[in-house]
């Protein structure tokens, strides 16, 4: 079991990585909460070691990504509550927003590979480690989703 | 920075989640440290109860016998030795071993050790020094051979030329049950096997000198097929100590042998 310093830091320097990961799956903040909580619960009590941080952060990738799924063929989750997430980035601009929607609008399958290829800036390899998927896989993942993105934002959006 | 960075970049952990979290799973680490002491005092215990099977398993491992090493001249002690070599018991099985093994402590030594201690002891010295004495070591055990070699390194051994024989296996108990060591039981046996009759406690008294002299005597008799000594048990008492009492069997010869 891991010690309370390096949950703690742990939360702190990944926190923002499972949040964003949770937004791409979730749509409200009970949800986001549970996965939370199983996230780091999962690390509390993982008796492995981790080779590196880079290692650590794609356990966490993981992880959050195949919670998040848990929990939506779950039945215990309440109802979708859309207007949720827009409340949250109410500050945001609108063309964030619009960013935002459309890469939420992208099948499930799509929605990792393109956030961790285009925000973490992994590449389709380690996407293909990280969700144990084809390396194939993700290259027509990627494809596919650059494409309804391009459709959606138009030519520049990269 | 591409678009979806900066879209993303934007989304951030609130803190009242990260610090709801963070609670939740101190809550977590400290439900099972509660959990954890019962088991660890199993632990212990299970330690404690191997120990003490450990200790006990040990402990029996080194008080049994497994060897016997019988040291006969005219006293009659007999070594028990454990797994390890080392003496566990000594026992005399006549009157002189007795006096020889008063204030001996021969308890964990090796044998060799013990072998040293005994010749050296004042009082065997009037034993082996007497003429033509048979400082014997019969060795029961499954190391024979080694412990044999081990004995014949003794100085003890050297100086006072001794003999080391094996004893056949199983003898021990019956040795004992006779009240004999296993040294003297195996004369006793041979002696028997040859036809002659002799009782136990006539063999506790005599001398292996004058045992194997008995017995030499005996195989020579019958290898020149002479008539078979025993019926008359006066005849056979060895009192004599190797001086002939003249009954027509070949005491001379024998006496001619012995004290040159």
């Amino acid at each position: 079991m891991r010690t309370q310093e390096e949950v703690t830091r742990t939360v702190e320097a990944y926190g923002d990585l499972v949040r964003r990961l949770c937004v791409l799956h979730l749509k409200n903040r009970q949800d986001t909460e549970d996965v939370f909580q199983t996230v780091f619960l999962k690390y509390l009590l993982y008796t492995g070691s981790f080779e590196s941080e880079q290692h650590k952060k794609a356990w966490l990738v993981r992880v959050t990504v195949n919670a998040c799924k848990d929990l939506l063929r779950s039945f215990l989750r309440k109802p979708t509550v859309p207007l949720e997430l827009a409340e949250e980035l109410a500050g945001s601009s609108d063309e964030n927003r619009e960013v935002l929607q459309a890469v939420l609008s992208l099948p499930p399958k799509y929605k990792d590979a393109v956030y961790l290829f285009y925000y973490e800036g992994y590449s389709a390899v380690e996407i293909a480690q990280i969700l144990h998927k084809k390396e194939n896989t993700i290259y027509t993942w990627l494809a596919r989703g650059r494409e309804l993105l391009r459709q959606q934002l138009g030519g520049e959006w990269e | 920075m591409n678009r979806i960075q900066k879209a993303f970049g934007e989304i951030r952990a609130e803190e009242a989640l990260k610090s709801g979290t963070i609670s939740f799973l101190q809550q977590e680490i400290a439900r099972r440290e509660r959990r954890k002491k019962p088991i660890w005092a199993y632990a212990v215990a299970c330690a404690v109860l191997l120990l003490l099977v450990g200790g006990g398993v040990l402990y029996w491992l080194y008080h049994t016998p497994v060897s016997y090493i019988s040291i006969d001249v005219n006293p009659s002690v007999e070594l028990e030795l454990n797994v390890f070599d080392r003496v566990i018991d000594c026992q005399s099985y006549n009157d002189d071993g007795e006096v020889i093994l008063n204030g001996l402590e021969l308890d964990n030594m090796t044998y060799t050790q013990a072998i040293e201690s005994i010749l050296a002891e004042e009082s065997m010295q009037s034993y082996l020094g007497s003429e033509n004495a048979e400082l014997v070591f019969t060795v029961s055990s499954e190391k024979e051979d080694e412990i044999t070699a081990g004995i014949e390194s003794c100085r003890g051994y050297a100086e006072h030329q001794g003999n080391c024989v094996s004893a056949q296996s199983g003898s021990v108990e019956e040795a004992h049950e006779a009240g004999l060591s296993v040294g003297r039981y195996t004369v006793y046996q041979q002696l028997l096997e040859s036809g002659y009759e002799i009782t136990p406690e006539e063999c506790r008294g005599m001398s292996m000198r004058e045992l194997y002299d008995l017995l030499e005597q005996q195989t020579q008799e019958d290898s020149s097929q002479s008539p078979q000594p025993d019926k008359d048990s006066t005849a056979s008492l060895p009192e004599h100590q190797g001086q002939g009492e003249g009954n027509g069997y070949q005491w001379g010869k024998q006496n001619g042998q012995h004290h040159s």
